[in-house]
């Protein structure tokens, strides 16, 4: 077991495989104690951040469920292959469960994921930031990210005038 | 500043998530405030070669839907709306468009015989070697077995120049500043012509049958013929300096099945595709066939 601190001091106790989705706590446990502070994540981001790699850790250990497997053949008998790797589709359906969060928490979320160097959920997160940039005009992401509009009248009128086209309502 | 932190995530991540948006995506999100405006713009000039995951194919739909000639109208199939974009002279409705590739549309005037590179984006255009003014440099193969090649010049007639190519192919954004190579195939001549980058003229590459469908993939120029094989060549500059053409190299062998088009195709991720489309004796599609070409 890997002991994780939070920021705030509370301490979690993790399988190996689940503390070692994080690449940095991979490489600090290969030559340091099993006591790991982690003093810029807070215990209510790391419960998540847990929450994640240990689904992730209990998937990777048995890569294909039934589905998955039968999934990866089809695909691998087509001479066309997919940009993604095939991935479990019951832990992408609950990948895509697990982001239901305010734009807040998923800030929190992936700025702890970068620290602790988890590629999958720093991909995930960001992934789903551009989803819900999709489709929107400056105006209606100010206001999902709660972002303040901080330009002159004069620079976003000339931001608006360079490609005026990409600013057409549909 | 209240807000969630959006504003200021480093550089890395923002980069990830402009990514995976379209081109007009990305103008509105440089818009939002001034912390995403420097971050897109140092995301996208950090790395001329910035991939637009999120970009997927545009279809042109030729002139402005309202009657505006020096404007196109583009349909993303990503997003499913329009975009109409003004575009420099001369207008495009007087233009025949012949191709496109890596951002730019090639477009062809028959009373110049003038093939011209257009980026609809940032309205950059390269014009071509004439094929009025500069005569195709043919280097001709004259007798494989002895590998003599001479140069002579070559001229379109009135009735070729008024014709567009059926289709006209580039390798390379040329916006990049790397070499580029530009081939098109026409209705009345063999073969296909093709210009380098650099290069006052354009040279004939007649060493094949027939050709049905051209495609650069991976650098190299590929293409279908009516004899049902699909070949592909290199085009070198120094070969092409020494004088020499590049030869094509069968990869599908030729099939005495007339009654199809081969046509190529690229995926996202890469893959060089033949379809291959059966027709009955009336035109009418009797079945596609798609194979891996490579």
């Amino acid at each position: 077991m890997i002991k994780l601190v939070s920021g705030d001091g509370a301490e979690f106790e993790v399988e190996e495989e689940v503390a070692f989705q994080s690449k940095i706590i991979k490489d600090i446990v290969a030559d340091a104690d099993d006591v790991i502070p982690l003093p810029t994540v807070s215990s209510k981001v790391l419960i998540q951040v847990i929450e994640y790699c240990r689904k992730h850790a209990a998937v990777n250990s048995f890569p294909l469920s039934p589905s998955s497997s039968a999934a990866a053949a089809a695909s691998s008998s087509s001479s066309i292959s997919y940009s993604k790797p095939v991935s479990d589709p019951a832990l992408r359906a609950w990948d895509n469960e697990f982001v239901k969060l305010n734009n807040s928490s998923l800030f929190d979320i992936v700025i702890a994921a970068n620290y602790l160097d988890i590629e999958e959920l720093v991909d995930l997160v960001l992934e789903t930031v551009a989803d819900r940039i999709k489709g929107k005009q400056a105006q209606e992401i100010r206001r999902q990210f709660n972002i303040e509009n901080d330009f002159t009248p004069e620079e976003e009128e000339a931001l608006r005038r360079e490609n005026s086209w990409a600013f057409q309502n549909n | 500043m209240a807000g969630s932190g959006w504003v200021d995530l480093p550089v890395d991540l923002f980069s990830l998530i402009f990514s995976q948006l379209s081109l007009p995506q990305l103008l509105r999100s440089a818009a939002v405030c001034v912390s995403w405006s420097a971050t897109a713009h140092e995301v996208i000039t950090r790395s001329r070669r910035f991939q637009f995951k999120g970009q997927g194919p545009w279809l042109m739909l030729g002139g402005s839907s309202d009657g505006d000639s020096s404007a196109a109208t583009f349909y993303t199939l990503d997003e499913g709306r329009e975009y109409t974009i003004p575009l420099p002279d001369p207008p495009i409705s007087r233009r025949f468009l012949i191709g496109s590739g890596h951002g730019w549309v090639i477009t062809y005037d028959t009373s110049l015989g003038l093939l011209r590179l257009l980026n609809p984006i940032t309205g950059s255009q390269i014009d071509l070697p004439s094929v009025i003014s500069n005569p195709l440099d043919l280097i001709h193969d004259n007798d494989e077995r002895s590998n003599i090649r001479t140069r002579r010049q070559f001229s379109f007639s009135k009735s070729v120049i008024g014709t567009p190519p059926y289709k006209a192919i580039l390798s390379a954004d040329p916006s990049l500043g790397d070499d580029y190579t530009v081939a098109f195939v026409h209705y009345f001549l063999p073969g296909i012509f093709f210009n380098r980058s650099g290069h006052e003229s354009w040279f004939w590459l007649n060493d094949t049958s027939q050709i049905q469908d051209i495609l650069f993939h991976k650098g190299k120029l590929y293409a279908t013929t009516t004899s049902g094989s699909v070949q592909v060549c290199v085009i070198d500059d120094a070969q092409l300096r020494r004088g020499e053409l590049p030869t094509f190299t069968p990869i599908v062998p030729a099939n005495r099945d007339r009654c199809h088009f081969d046509y190529l195709a690229e995926t996202p991720r890469g893959d060089l595709l033949n379809i291959r489309r059966k027709r009955d004796i009336h035109h009418a599609t009797i079945f596609v066939e798609i194979t891996d070409a490579e």
